[in-house]
């Protein structure tokens, strides 16, 4: 009996022993080394197609449930063909609405917009711009960013 | 047994409302979008469970007193029969048997699409009502929209065939999206048609006609459901975040019977205009704000004679960030469908024979509004809140009567194709001024219809639709 309550004892103290010791890990980390490891990722959409719009907000979605919305960077570029995703009528205003909500940064290309003769104010207010939707991307891959072109 | 309707009826709409295009129900229910296939099957089910708490009706006097003379006058036997049976306000319809129901009230497939080798210039869209409402009193199924639209004319789109008309915004939004489970009283009784006929019954007796002139009919064909077989010409333009639309149909007034029968030889003009500002968005949810205002003639054969109906409305929605406003004036003279009276199930001889009494002139007016505020909370969860009242034969002080309807609704959107719904309404019926009850058989009548309109109870829904 008494030896049952030792190792008990024994036991629980040395459970209590790993979890400080892996706390203290965490903590010791720096912060560099937690930025590093948090997963990135950036979607193109440059066609004309709700379908393809919903799936690229679908993605997102998953990717932020799955890893935690705050372990993962998520980015939607749009440009070209695509950028009536981002207009103000806009089949998926509200899920574009939603998806910022939740810390999805989402861009229209700049240059597109031009060319289509769209100001800002013809697009939707949640979205953000960047000059050059393809020079976006290409910066964001070589921040580390996963590309996926859904 | 589908008899005469009530005031809650109910019936149809629907459209199709495909996510990519904006809330402009002309384009919904008409267009398809760029690139549709040549075919695409949808549809939707809505099982309804709906339970009254209004009983029967007690309190009709054996007398009343004249206000004549103020000598005690007898009720007759006809209306004191009534005692102890439930008015058809407190039944479900469309079968008015009982308080509480169950039912599948609407099962609506349907097929949509462009017509290959059109270069896309043409497209049509079919659904039919295989559920237990006003539109399948008479069969088990039937077509409510078969139409075939041209897109040739710039600036003039042309549907032809049996499709919605150009009314009301509850009467031209699609139900699977509505946010209640009943119409208001207000569209229900002024738009969604009820088509009657001439009736006679020597062998019976029948409450007397004691105020403005009435006749004696009876229910013909399905209700018209806000839809018509005609032509429809119409168009969108946009400006910007500004859109504005029209559209005119001319139809043949027979509901969604492809005959002449119910209305032979008569026709309706329906038209509408309306404007929007679009915030963002588009669907049958698009953020905006839309003014509109339509108007119907026409007339309606009745034994040997034909009389003008007309209907016409005004109204405006708001719907932004989860909020939503709106409201609706609409007015209605001539063919003003009063009631089945007495308003209850045929118990037989002695009683009164009940029969749909209609206001036949277009002196005869009724009209009404509809103030609605819904507010979606969280993705998944929206309250709504409803006034609507209806006032009928406005023209005639004895005749008078008011239908006002308090809706408290909620709604959860389990996926973006399976909503549930449920609704709390408070009803009242009244007779609006008792005082002109000038004789004794305005006296008798007036004060029996106060008793049975009092007897309204409040009225439980729940709902669930599915969209496939």
């Amino acid at each position: 009996m008494k030896t049952n309550r030792l190792i008990h004892l024994l036991t629980a103290f040395a459970m209590a022993m790993t979890f400080a010791s892996a706390g203290t890990q965490a903590m010791d980390m720096p912060a560099q080394q937690a930025s590093m490891d948090k997963q990135k990722v950036v979607f193109q959409v440059s066609v004309a197609d709700p379908k393809t719009w919903n799936l690229a907000l679908n993605n997102a979605k998953n990717v932020q449930q799955e890893l935690g919305a705050g372990n993962v960077d998520v980015e939607i570029v749009v440009y070209g063909p695509g950028i009536g995703m981002l207009k103000f009528d806009s089949a998926v205003a509200n899920r574009i609405d939603e998806a910022v909500g939740d810390g999805v940064k989402v861009v229209a290309c700049e240059n597109t917009m031009k060319a289509q003769k769209l100001t800002r104010d013809d697009m939707l207010s949640s979205a953000g711009f960047v000059p050059a939707g393809v020079v976006e991307l290409m910066k964001k891959q070589k921040e580390g960013y996963a590309y996926i072109r859904p | 047994m589908k008899k005469t309707l009530l005031a809650a009826a109910m019936a149809a709409a629907c459209a199709h409302a495909p996510a990519t295009f904006a809330t402009n129900w002309f384009q919904l229910q008409n267009n398809e979008q760029p690139g549709a296939a040549p075919y695409t099957f949808w549809g939707f089910v809505q099982p309804t469970f709906t339970h009254n708490e209004g009983g029967a009706v007690s309190g009709i006097p054996a007398t009343v007193v004249s206000p004549v003379n103020g000598a005690s006058v007898p009720v007759p036997t006809g209306l004191r029969a009534y005692n102890g049976h439930t008015a058809l306000f407190n039944l479900v319809g469309p079968d008015l048997e009982h308080g509480d129901q169950l039912q599948i009230f609407r099962a609506r497939p349907g097929v949509r699409g462009v017509i290959p080798g059109t270069g896309e210039k043409i497209n049509y869209f079919v659904l039919a009502e295989f559920g237990n409402n006003a539109l399948t009193r008479e069969r088990p199924a039937v077509l409510t929209d078969a139409t075939v639209t041209f897109n040739h004319i710039p600036g003039a789109r042309v549907r032809v065939g049996l499709g919605r008309l150009p009314l009301g915004e509850e009467a031209m939004q699609g139900v699977q999206i509505m946010d209640y489970i009943n119409f208001t009283t207000l569209s229900d009784q002024l738009l969604n048609e009820r088509f009657v006929q001439p009736y006679a019954n020597a062998s019976r007796t029948h409450a007397a006609v004691v105020g403005a002139p009435m006749a004696m009919s009876q229910l013909n064909g399905a209700f018209g459901g806000f839809r018509d077989v005609g032509v429809e010409v119409y168009d969108w333009f946009n400006k910007g975040r500004w859109e504005y639309t029209y559209a005119v149909m001319v139809s043949q007034a027979n509901g969604i019977g492809f005959s002449d029968d119910l209305n032979p030889g008569n026709h309706d003009v329906t038209a509408r205009v309306q404007a929007s500002y679009v915030f963002q968005g588009s669907g049958p949810k698009r953020e905006d704000v839309t003014a509109y205002a339509w108007h119907q003639e026409g007339k309606r054969a009745f034994g040997s004679s034909d009389y003008t109906r007309m209907r016409e409305g005004i109204g405006a929605k708001y719907l932004r960030h989860g909020l939503r406003l709106s409201g609706e004036y609409i007015r209605a003279k001539g063919m003003i469908y009063v009631a089945p009276t007495p308003q209850f199930n045929d118990i037989g001889a002695p009683a009164f024979e009940p029969v749909d009494y209609v206001a036949l002139d277009s002196s005869n007016k009724a009209d009404g509004y509809y103030l609605d505020v819904g507010w979606k909370f969280a993705p998944k969860w929206e309250v709504d809140l409803r006034y609507d009242e209806l006032s009928k034969m406005t023209n005639s002080a004895y005749d008078e009567r008011k239908a006002s309807t308090w809706t408290l609704g909620g709604q959860y959107f389990y996926s973006p194709k399976v909503r549930l719904a449920v609704n709390y309404e408070v009803r009242d019926i009244s007779v609006v001024h008792p005082e002109a009850q000038v004789n004794n058989g305005q006296k008798i009548q007036g004060t029996a219809a106060g008793v049975i309109g009092g007897s309204i109870g409040n009225r439980i829904s729940a709902q669930v639709t599915w969209i496939f």
